[in-house]
């Protein structure tokens, strides 16, 4: 932890891809919390193989990802751009990280799930799929927040909602926070480092 | 015929001792059986599974190919095993109710991996990489996915228990077809229909069916609620 000198992770000459073929190399890296980095580049530049790379969910082709948490809870948590959601309630689902319950309450309220908690989560919408998946990995309050493609069918008051959490983000200086996408609406009024693939 | 057919359902209305007794050995071996092939196979099918597309692979092929093994060449093989020169002829198993639901655990325990693992290979790479992303255990990983894919144990099981009911080579082999011991449903209609006693083995036979449709009946539901 100490050689990464408040670094949530660091990356050194990283190539990123599938099945060992490399899709992109990587720029070194320090993510730092409270800071939001904005991941972009055309279809396939392997904006995805980068995220999952950070999320420890693919091994590096190359290079070295240096990474003090581990995944989960107070670690790295990614969020696919297509969310899958577990059979039963969005209650369930919330919890799969294992919040308090008051915690899951809230952060359900701040993206306006709280009146769909019971509801059967295959059941929502595609919007509120998404916001349940932003909702799911928020509440287990990652030191690393990784986030495909997170605008995708959200309305005005779900990205009303990512938008504050992105904000939060650069405040409370926790998470370090990693989005994938082309047009973020939600990251217009907040400071990014962009790393442009 | 007919004659034949009004005798068996007395004899099942009735309360024959005989016919009510081979049934309940029956579903005794291959509950057991079918117990211990879903306690057995479900683990197994999940290691085979989270050890990536070749395990799974290897997996498949071995399972669909072992539900396709004859009963009887399971039959023998035990047999050989658990006679008294046999390696295992020390447990002094043959002939039991034990060694038939071992001989029906080897037939159906393919029937629930095939079916198992062939679900949790359609489930997409999202539903395991967001357990392992949210910091979800091991053993609750193998939960919650085993939960993804409930309604296909369900069906795998009812298709091992179909495999196991039904066959009848090897509890003929190595149950011996024993009176009041291992004389299930299928030996006892062998049995029956060898000693000219049509009635008998029409009752037992109609039991049979009976089950059988139940247990495809309940398949169907399954498959319709999926």
């Amino acid at each position: 932890m100490s050689a990464l000198r408040g670094a949530v992770l660091r990356t050194r000459q990283l190539a990123v891809g599938y099945a060992g073929k490399a899709a992109a190399t990587i720029e070194d890296l320090d993510l730092v919390g409270g800071v939001v980095w904005h991941v972009t580049g055309p279809n396939g530049s392997g904006k995805t193989a980068l995220l999952k790379t950070l999320a420890g969910l693919l091994q590096p082709v190359s290079g070295r990802v240096e990474r003090p948490c581990g995944m989960g809870r107070r670690g790295a948590i990614y969020v696919h751009s297509v969310p899958y959601l577990f059979a039963g309630s969005v209650r369930r689902n919330l919890e799969l990280s294992h919040p308090a319950p008051e915690e899951a309450q809230a952060i359900a309220a701040e993206f306006g799930l709280a009146a769909l908690l019971a509801r059967e989560a295959r059941s929502l919408s595609h919007g509120e799929q998404r916001r349940l998946a932003l909702a799911r990995a928020i509440v287990g309050r990652p030191a690393l927040l990784l986030v495909d493609e997170p605008e995708g069918g959200l309305d005005q008051d779900a990205i009303a909602a990512w938008r504050a959490c992105a904000l939060r983000t650069v405040e409370a200086g926790q998470p370090a926070l990693v989005v994938a996408a082309h047009h973020p609406c939600a990251l217009e009024d907040v400071p990014v480092c962009e790393v442009r693939l | 015929m007919l004659a034949e057919i009004g005798r068996a359902l007395l004899l099942i209305a009735g309360g024959d001792v005989e016919v009510w007794q081979v049934t309940g050995v029956s579903f005794g071996v291959s509950v057991t059986a079918v117990a211990a092939a879903v306690a057995l196979g479900l683990p197994a099918t999940y290691l085979l599974a989270a050890g990536g597309p070749r395990s799974t692979r290897i997996g498949l092929w071995a399972a669909h190919g072992l539900a396709a093994l004859p009963t009887v060449v399971v039959g023998l093989t035990l047999y050989f095993m658990f006679s008294a020169s046999g390696p295992l002829g020390w447990t002094r198993l043959l002939y039991t109710r034990a060694a038939m639901a071992l001989a029906q655990l080897v037939l159906a325990l393919p029937m629930v991996v095939a079916v198992v693992l062939g679900a949790l290979h359609r489930l997409p790479p999202a539903a395991r990489e967001s357990l392992a992303t949210h910091g979800v255990p091991w053993t609750r990983q193998m939960a919650w996915l085993l939960w993804e894919v409930r309604s296909a144990i369900v069906t795998g099981t009812l298709l091992a228990f179909a495999r196991a009911f039904t066959e009848l080579g090897a509890a003929l082999i190595v149950g011996g077809n024993i009176r009041g011991a291992t004389r299930t449903l299928t030996t006892f209609v062998a049995l029956e229909y060898n000693r000219g006693d049509d009635a008998r083995a029409i009752a037992v036979g109609l039991i049979l069916l009976t089950v059988a449709l139940v247990t495809n009946s309940l398949m169907q539901a399954v498959l319709v609620e999926r």
